[in-house]
């Protein structure tokens, strides 16, 4: 049994805490859990008011922002957060304006941001970033900073979403019902779109531009499956976004794996097995 | 006691300052304009509802029943006309004001437990950011009893009946201790066990001394419910207790045809 003992031992060494030798593994690891966890409880909230284009749509809209940040040699969420913000409260402005439909104009705001981006991002030399970690997240490559700004973020996020909880549920369960007892239904909502576009935001330093909607949607519409109660669902999103971030983390290391797609795959993954389950109960 | 009412003609003019005299009167609505998308949907409603009553209202589709619900609960803006509930604005009455909206502008895909939806009733009594005491627990217990619902309180409320449904509605109104109550469409579509239910809670209400208004399509409802009655067709055609205002001259002005009148009491809609 001794044997068996230091097989797993080394197993355990080798496969969990070897990688940890690096510091670039530790950063990734606090990024990823802060991700995973912010991700599902913003997304749940995401999920249940259908605002997963909206998501996706911000995301590609920042890019702008980041890029004008490492254009001045700033750091790039000093770009993207207030750009995200921004692009935030514009599109609510937008989904508010009734008679033209709200996708097609916020389709066309980002589409045109990205395309911004993109071409700001070409036409400058020497940048150390490149096209495809912005695209598809390099959460190997964050520096000290970044998980500084990233704790902090994630801290104020989570604290806004603990303090209004019973008001943003109240607003998006029953709006009208809402705003007849008082409640600021649209301060309400552009707050849950504010902090979106920070969630968004630093969720693509791990899993990219282009992925950010597998950390957001993903694991808060599976536990959404499974749960029956919106603050538990927030409560195994989050555990399920911090399983995907980890393991798609650990994938990535060991098999020398894109980082971010790891992680989309690993909460696909678990979408998959959660949906087949729940048919065969 | 009657509800004092008087038509477009009558109303407000300027200058007069109406205050409700009669201590009697809760709810005074004068000289109401709104309009929708350009159109206006109510031209001068005057009416005044008192505690203690239940007042029903009626009229055909697109009377703007609905836009005057909304109005009163403060969800869109008059162009014209006051309304006062107990004296006071609607911006500065919010507390007092309870609404039973219909059903479908509710976001039912987010996972909601009955207890968990009366409770957002109290949501201004237990204040920002803070959580439920023993005394909103203690209301929303009473509340979910009133409507027979307390032993399913578990339960997901996308997962009731329509009936159970609006009395969960019911429920929350109860659980925010108002003064007004409004009710639009409550009864349709409701199982025999909700109706009777909503009934004595309605009446307990009024009994109470609450005011309470109430929007049906059957006029049968109208008439076994309510003390006195709205009949709305973008401004007032009568008002009055019940069975002075369902006068037959008054519901075949208000439906433009006896036929639509007779397939409505005999509660074929």
């Amino acid at each position: 049994m001794d044997v068996f003992a230091d097989v797993y031992a080394n197993v355990i060494a080798d496969v969990f805490v070897a990688p940890f030798q690096y510091g670039f593994m530790v950063r990734a690891l606090i990024v990823s859990l802060l991700v995973g966890i912010m991700c599902p409880m913003l997304g749940a909230y995401v999920v249940t008011k259908g605002l997963g284009f909206m998501g996706d749509a911000l995301s590609h809209a920042v890019l702008p922002g980041m890029v004008a940040a490492f254009l001045v040699g700033a750091n790039p969420f000093l770009g993207a957060i207030p750009m995200g913000i921004a692009v935030a409260l514009l599109s609510g402005f937008l989904i508010r304006r009734a008679g033209v439909s709200a996708d097609t104009s916020v389709g066309i705001l980002f589409a045109g941001l990205f395309a911004l981006g993109v071409v700001m991002l070409s036409l400058t030399r020497g940048l150390r970033v490149s096209l495809e970690d912005i695209l598809l997240g390099q959460v190997l490559g964050v520096t000290a900073r970044d998980v500084l700004i990233t704790a902090v973020m994630a801290g104020a996020v989570l604290a806004v979403l603990y303090l209004l909880h019973k008001e943003f549920v109240f607003a998006s369960f029953d709006p009208a019902g809402a705003a007849v007892i008082g409640l600021p239904v649209q301060a309400l909502d552009y707050a849950l779109l504010a902090l979106l576009a920070v969630v968004i935001v630093l969720a693509i330093q791990a899993v990219g531009i282009v992925l950010v909607l597998a950390m957001l949607i993903t694991p808060a519409a599976t536990s959404l499956l499974l749960v029956r109660n919106f603050p538990r669902a927030m409560a195994l999103g989050a555990l399920l976004g911090v399983i995907s971030a980890v393991a798609g983390l650990y994938f990535s290391y060991h098999f020398n794996l894109p980082s971010g797609p790891s992680m989309a795959l690993v909460a696909t993954a678990i979408f998959a097995v959660a949906v087949t389950a729940k048919k065969a109960r | 006691m009657t509800a004092e009412c008087s038509d477009a003609s009558q109303g407000s003019s300027a200058g007069v300052s109406p205050q409700p005299e009669d201590a009697g009167v809760s709810l005074l609505v004068e000289g109401l304009v709104v309009d929708r998308g350009g159109v206006q949907v109510l031209n001068g409603v005057t009416f005044a509802a008192r505690g203690g009553r239940i007042m029903g209202v009626i009229g055909p589709n697109g009377a703007g029943k609905s836009t005057l619900f909304n109005t009163l609960t403060g969800l869109i803006e008059a162009k014209a006309g006051r309304v006062l509930i107990n004296g006071k604005s609607i911006q500065d009455s919010r507390g007092s004001v309870a609404f039973v909206p219909q059903r479908q502008n509710i976001n039912w895909d987010l996972p909601m437990t009955i207890y968990d939806m009366v409770m957002l009733g109290r949501t201004r009594q237990i204040g920002w950011f803070r959580r439920p005491r023993k005394v909103d627990r203690e209301a929303v217990a009473d509340a979910l009893e009133q409507v027979w619902m307390w032993e399913e309180r578990d339960a997901l409320v996308n997962e009731l009946s329509g009936g159970q449904q609006q009395r969960i509605f019911i429920a929350r109104a109860l659980a925010q201790d108002v003064d007004v109550l409004i009710l639009d469409e409550a009864f349709r579509g409701v199982d025999f066990t909700s109706q009777e239910v909503m009934t004595l809670v309605l009446q307990d209400l009024r009994d109470a001394g609450k005011t309470v208004l109430l929007a049906s399509h059957n006029i049968n409802y109208v008439r076994r419910l309510s003390d006195d009655c709205l009949c709305l067709n973008r401004s007032v055609v009568a008002c009055g207790p019940t069975a002075e205002a369902l006068a037959p001259e008054v519901m075949e002005e208000l439906y433009r045809s006896v036929d639509i009148y007779r397939a409505y009491e005999s509660g074929q809609n």
